[in-house]
């Protein structure tokens, strides 16, 4: 293949991606951060006193990033 | 004059778009998705350039070590374990008590061994391991988007079948941190790697009598050069990963990963064409079920992909190589499709690939990172011979 084939065929690909994901984020539902707590597998050392980590998230009108302390290729 | 050349050959209208692209989505992130998943996004950025601009390989480095026993690329990914421990024990440890991680922990049994072996024969027929499949991938090469098609419908089938391999026999998950303490168990893991560095730099000078170092300077006359436009000394690529995988570690409270997500990608598309993956039993219930009814960008282990890819992407472009031309015959598509489905179902059965499960796996004082190891590296063996049978490789020099 020629570079400009390259670089076209490439460029579609991640065109694509781009659009799949943003399909993907339109139709999902968000997670909600207190279900992320409930569903996280690993355990979680707090010191006392000290809050859960979302409990401390002072922004809780967007939805949280999900797999705080569980990695996911160990699932 | 060198250096004049070498910026005009810069692709500057792909570096300002992938720029751009980087740019909106680290800001979309920041006002779509609470937490630090902007920050998750741009160290991904940061892992593909500077595994692009080092050209820091798994695959690679194995083939030239069991072809010609240079050592070169395996001493480089052995420092790479040397110093992602060192950083990650004491944390993993509770040195550090407001710094909240999780271990890269998994089961040592029979699904690790047989899913590492054949992700090592997938590294040697698809071109690439899971971080130099994402990062050749952003760098343009055709015959890698065809390995990464199929390492996402492999990881897909693979999640299908992984509670069958996991009910075959396996001791569970073995943590040396709480086995035997952080510091006693970096002890022990750095004499283990101390070890099999001498035994690799043995090898290598009893073949080839001359030991080939592990580079890490550049003249300074060409450092700001180098460090824009690539090609990097190895050791940089040592430094830079084993930095961003501790920023990864502390961010995103986990080692990095990077196939989890091939497997979500694909079960998202078997969904959207009107599959039922939620009714398997791996994205029944947990994470991955949570994750599957999620936005895709609220995974982490996807949101770093993405931003290893544009990463790439961008340091390609800055090294002028983004896109290269190439000659795609039919058996390089035969073993990038074979390649990419035995790397993506290796990966799920072993709990992640070179990055998830071998250097998360090991950095983490798992001992499945270490029979991953053993596993996928016998699995480079077979690959190497493989490719040999297809003739894709001359027969190897006999000692």
């Amino acid at each position: 293949m020629k570079r400009n084939q390259t670089r076209i065929v490439v460029g579609v690909a991640i065109s694509a991606a781009a659009i799949a994901a943003a399909i993907d984020h339109s139709r999902q539902r968000l997670p909600d951060p207190d279900e992320q707590l409930a569903s996280q597998q690993a355990v979680i050392i707090i010191d006392e006193g000290e809050d859960l980590p979302a409990e401390g998230n002072a922004d809780c009108s967007k939805p949280a990033a999900l797999g705080r302390q569980a990695s996911p290729c160990s699932l | 004059m060198k250096a004049a050349a070498k910026t005009s050959s810069t692709d500057q209208s792909v570096v300002l778009m992938a720029s751009l692209a980087i740019l909106g989505i680290a800001l979309f992130l920041q006002y779509s998705i609470a937490g630090f998943q902007y920050l998750t996004f741009i160290i991904g950025v940061g892992l593909g350039i500077v595994l692009m601009h080092a050209a820091f390989g798994f695959s690679g480095s194995w083939r030239v070590f069991i072809r010609e026993r240079d050592g070169r690329g395996v001493r480089a990914q052995i420092l790479l374990l040397v110093l992602t421990s060192l950083l990650f024990f004491p944390v993993l440890g509770q040195v550090f008590p407001s710094v909240q991680a999780g271990a890269a922990l998994a089961p040592v049994g029979v699904s690790v061994i047989v899913g590492a072996f054949l992700f090592g024969i997938g590294m040697q027929l698809g071109g690439g391991c899971g971080s130099g499949t994402l990062y050749t991938m952003g760098q343009g090469q055709v015959d890698m988007l065809i390995t990464l098609t199929f390492f996402i419908v492999g990881a897909t089938v693979g999640s299908a079948h992984l509670h069958w391999w996991l009910a075959l026999p396996n001791y569970g998950s073995v943590s040396v941190i709480e086995t035997f303490g952080w510091w006693q168990a970096l002890l022990l893991q750095l004499m283990f790697l101390a070890a099999l560095y001498i035994l690799v730099r043995f090898l290598d000078v009893r073949r080839n009598k001359k030991l080939n170092p592990v580079e890490w300077r550049s003249s300074s006359a060409e450092f700001a050069q180098h460090f824009i436009h690539g090609q990097w000394p190895l050791l940089w690529g040592v430094a830079g990963l084993a930095v961003l995988n501790l920023a990864t570690l502390i961010i995103a409270g986990h080692p990095w990963s990077v196939t989890y997500a091939f497997g979500l990608w694909g079960a998202k598309l078997w969904s959207a064409v009107g599959g039922d993956p939620g009714s398997w039993v791996y994205w029944s219930a947990g994470y991955p079920a949570q994750s599957l009814a999620s936005s895709v960008l609220a995974d982490t282990t996807s949101v770093m992909d993405f931003g290893v890819i544009l990463g790439a992407l961008l340091a390609a472009a800055l090294a002028g190589k983004f896109a290269p031309a190439m000659k795609l015959t039919r058996m390089r598509v035969f073993t990038a499709v074979i390649g990419g489905l035995l790397l993506g179902y290796g990966a799920r059965l072993g709990f992640g690939c070179n990055i998830g499960a071998l250097v998360a796996g090991i950095s983490s004082g798992s001992l499945h990172g270490w029979l991953w190891l053993a596993a996928g590296f016998s699995g480079g063996i077979a690959g190497v011979y493989i490719r040999i049978w297809l003739k894709l490789d001359k027969p190897m020099a006999s000692v």
